[in-house]
């Protein structure tokens, strides 16, 4: 496995239950990655390694038990200050395609001295892929236009 | 251009100034067309024009505000003014383009480029009632225009061609209109937009709730809206173009020679074959990646191309009048190399004819500037917008929201009536894009949901299933009248990039418009009640339009309805120009587009505007013989 894609198996595994979405489906934006790239460049290659290390080891001892997922997932991930920002960052990207201004005390204390972390759209792709409108029953505006009229039924069900 | 008289001398390609070069230049006349904006939007070259189109959408998709102006290219050198720059005045005066001096920030752009505002108009294609052109004598509010609606009913057809509006007379209803509010056996180029699932939700909702209002009972109906996009042709339609007739002096709408024609659908300007119907991008404002959408640069690639010169990156900053006779001898422009340096040539372009057609304001600062129609006084005065309230809430059901053209029903029943006398009247559109105005909706939604609500994974994903799909948003467009105190001047201590004068405006809103606010949200109370809609609206105190009447808050926002400032008028006196759109101060000077609008009424001026920039043609052609 070249640089770019390592931790790509860990980042796609953890992202299935951030965002509620199947392994396929995240495959198949085409965007694990650009976000993973993401991650690295703007948080750090020890803090990108540290935090899918982390992940991996929850969905390891949980196996697939869900309460027990959820629990390790709010206690270890989102309560905590250390990899809080950076997991909602993740299932905003994701959702979205943007990346979001991490706290400058965050990136002081672990994101030492790496550029990027302004608002901005990782690409015009990401934009277009986000699950946002998926899970709205829309599609991205101005992309994967459904047709004409068809604004005029509700969507097909997933 | 510069050893060369022209004809006619056109400032601005925007969709008044592209139908008045598309009709000279097909009748025969040899046309300067300067643009202040880039050349790219104009590379009618196939290639050229897809290739500047896709840069277009690569800076729409990666804008984190999709506001109206994103995907165009910002100018120094013709800066357009961005809704993003309208704070709240408190003695800031020049942030962005315009200098804001008023009490309230005018909070409408325009785009300052080939084709002009109609690259991010959102298509509606209303024309103005009867009664709107004479609120003086029926109302006794403003003023009467020197002109009626039977008087543009023809042009308004010729405007429906050109911009091939899609709509179905059958269920266009409207206050106080007779039958011949449409030419007898009248059909629009295209059948209706297909209304919304939101607005089918919507109107049955709506049916038969009476709406409480000034002490009177109203039973709101809803009317599906006509648009500039392209649906399915109407064969009924017969219409094949505009033409001039040298006998009779006239425009007219000419037949299709052969029973069996119908109506094409005007596709993108690099392939006829794209575009052919409305996709459903839903990004019709900023951008329509197909253009279904009309937009002028589709009126200017069909003008003659042999009598037609356009030259951009050329900015209008002065006519140069004869003060004996006060005719118009030139018009001074410089041109600038680069989009942002300051590095320009100046010249002068000249023609027996002068037509300005740069948007309401670029209109008053030119005038301004060259101290043009002083007889009147009111040059730059009676700016207008329609002052949009907004409300939002939550239907009961999933409606899904943001898709579809950004809105295909409105409520018509408020748009004329007695309480005129009183306050402004208004239109209601039903918008097919959740609270995306209002709230920065869906990404403001996504973001509480993880941040504060603390939602990941399926659970996220369900709520936003829940919330983003039961998104409803009203517009309530009220009317402003003309007001001399509303205004655009200049000041040589604001000046841009190459030292033209930047707009200076001073702007309110009156008690007029006030109460309007106050009487459409107890009709927005009453509808959400009626239906079931969980009420979100709020006006917090620190919006840029934040205004408060009778105790209560509101926050409105401009819609894009730039008109005014250069108003028709029966004197010279009250008015910049006469019924003929021509200046009373200077006989070949001609003023076209919205800021000849003596009054707003409650249709989106656009398809007003293109119908009076037909009739000014007509006037130039029978000048000009």
């Amino acid at each position: 496995m070249d640089k770019t894609t390592a931790g790509l198996n860990e980042f796609l595994a953890i992202s299935v239950p951030l965002t509620g979405y199947p392994r396929i489906s995240l495959i198949a934006t085409g965007m694990a990655d650009a976000y993973l790239s993401t991650v690295r460049r703007i948080t750090g290659e020890e803090m990108t390694n540290e935090y899918l290390t982390r992940t991996a080891v929850i969905l390891d001892v949980v196996g697939g038990n869900e309460p027990a997922l959820d629990r390790e997932i709010r206690q270890q991930l989102l309560a905590s200050l250390k990899y809080g920002p950076l997991t909602r960052n993740i299932i905003q990207m994701w959702y979205w395609g943007a990346w979001l201004p991490l706290p400058p005390a965050w990136m002081a204390k672990y994101g030492k001295d790496h550029k990027g972390n302004e608002n901005h759209f990782v690409s015009p792709e990401a934009y277009q892929q986000g699950l946002i409108w998926n899970a709205m029953g829309s599609h991205p505006e101005g992309s994967r236009q459904p047709g004409f009229a068809s604004w005029s039924i509700a969507p097909l069900p997933e | 251009m510069e050893n060369k008289e022209y004809d006619v001398v056109i400032v601005g390609s925007g969709i008044a100034g592209s139908i008045v070069a598309k009709t000279l230049t097909q009748a025969g006349k040899q046309v300067l067309l300067l643009e202040a904006g880039l050349e790219a939007g104009m590379a009618f070259d196939t290639e050229g024009a897809y290739k500047n189109y896709q840069d277009y959408m690569r800076s729409y998709y990666t804008a984190l505000a999709k506001v109206p102006n994103a995907p165009y290219p910002d100018v120094k050198d013709a800066q357009s003014p961005n809704v993003l720059d309208m704070a709240q005045i408190n003695g800031t005066l020049d942030k962005g383009y315009f200098v804001q001096k008023g009490k309230l920030p005018f909070a409408s752009d325009y785009a300052r480029a080939a084709g002009g505002t109609t690259l991010h108009w959102l298509g509606t294609c209303l024309r103005m009632l009867p009664n709107d052109f004479k609120m003086r004598s029926v109302y006794g509010q403003a003023v009467d225009w020197p002109i009626n609606y039977a008087y543009l009913k023809p042009y308004y057809e010729m405007a429906e061609r050109e911009i091939g509006v899609a709509s179905d007379v059958s269920d266009q209803r409207y206050p106080n209109v007779g039958d011949d509010f449409f030419g007898k056996e009248y059909v629009f180029p295209m059948y209706k937009i297909p209304q919304s699932y939101i607005d089918k939700s919507f109107i049955e909702g709506l049916a038969g709730l009476e709406i409480s209002l000034n002490g009177d009972t109203y039973l709101p109906w809803c009317t599906s809206t006509p648009q500039g996009r392209n649906s399915t042709p109407n064969e009924k339609y017969r219409h094949a173009a505009t033409v001039w007739n040298t006998t009779t002096q006239k425009l007219e709408l000419q037949a299709f020679p052969k029973k069996s024609d119908v109506y094409v659908p005007v596709g993108a300007i690099w392939d006829p074959y794209a575009g052919q119907r409305c996709e459903g991008n839903a990004s019709c404002v900023p951008i329509c990646p197909v253009q279904a959408k009309y937009n002028a640069l589709k009126t200017l690639k069909s003008a003659k191309k042999e009598h037609l010169t356009l030259i951009s990156q050329v900015v209008a900053t002065k006519i140069n009048i004869d003060t004996s006779t006060g005719n118009i001898t030139g018009v001074a422009y410089k041109k600038y190399e680069h989009p942002d340096s300051k590095n320009y040539t100046e010249g002068v372009a000249k023609g027996k004819i002068y037509v300005l057609a740069a948007n309401a304001i670029e209109n008053a600062k030119i005038l301004l500037a060259s101290e043009a129609c002083k007889n009147s006084k009111v040059v730059g005065c009676n700016l207008m917008d329609h002052a949009v309230l907004l409300t939002w809430g939550l239907m009961k059901d999933k409606v899904y929201p943001f898709r579809g053209p950004g809105s295909t029903t409105n409520i018509p029943t408020f748009r004329d009536g007695k309480f005129r006398k009183d306050h402004a009247a208004w239109i209601s559109p039903i918008d097919n894009w959740g609270w995306g105005w209002p709230t920065g909706s869906p990404d403001t939604d996504l973001d509480h949901a993880v941040s504060t609500l603390n939602l990941y994974g399926k659970d996220l994903r369900k709520h936003i299933g829940d919330q983003l799909s039961r998104q409803l948003l009203l517009h309530f467009e009220c009317e402003q009248l003309p007001e001399k105190a509303n205004r655009v001047t200049i000041d040589k201590n604001y000046l841009d990039n190459i030292g033209n004068y930047r707009p200076v405006i001073t702007y309110n809103v009156d008690d007029y418009t006030l109460k309007a606010f106050k009487a459409s949200k107890s009709v927005s109370d009453q509808i959400f009640a009626g239906m079931g809609v969980q009420d979100y609206t709020n006006y917090p105190s620190n919006e840029p339009d934040y205004t408060t009447f009778d105790k209560q808050g509101y926050v409105f926002r401009g819609a894009g309805h730039v008109v005014g400032t250069h108003c028709m008028g029966t004197t010279k006196e009250n008015s910049v120009v006469n019924d003929k759109q021509q200046a009373w101060d200077h006989q070949n000077l001609y003023l076209v587009g919205a800021g000849n609008m003596a009054t707003l009424g409650t249709s989106n001026p656009t398809l007003t505007l293109a119908a009076l920039s037909f009739a000014a043609a007509e006037n130039i052609l029978k000048a000009l013989k």
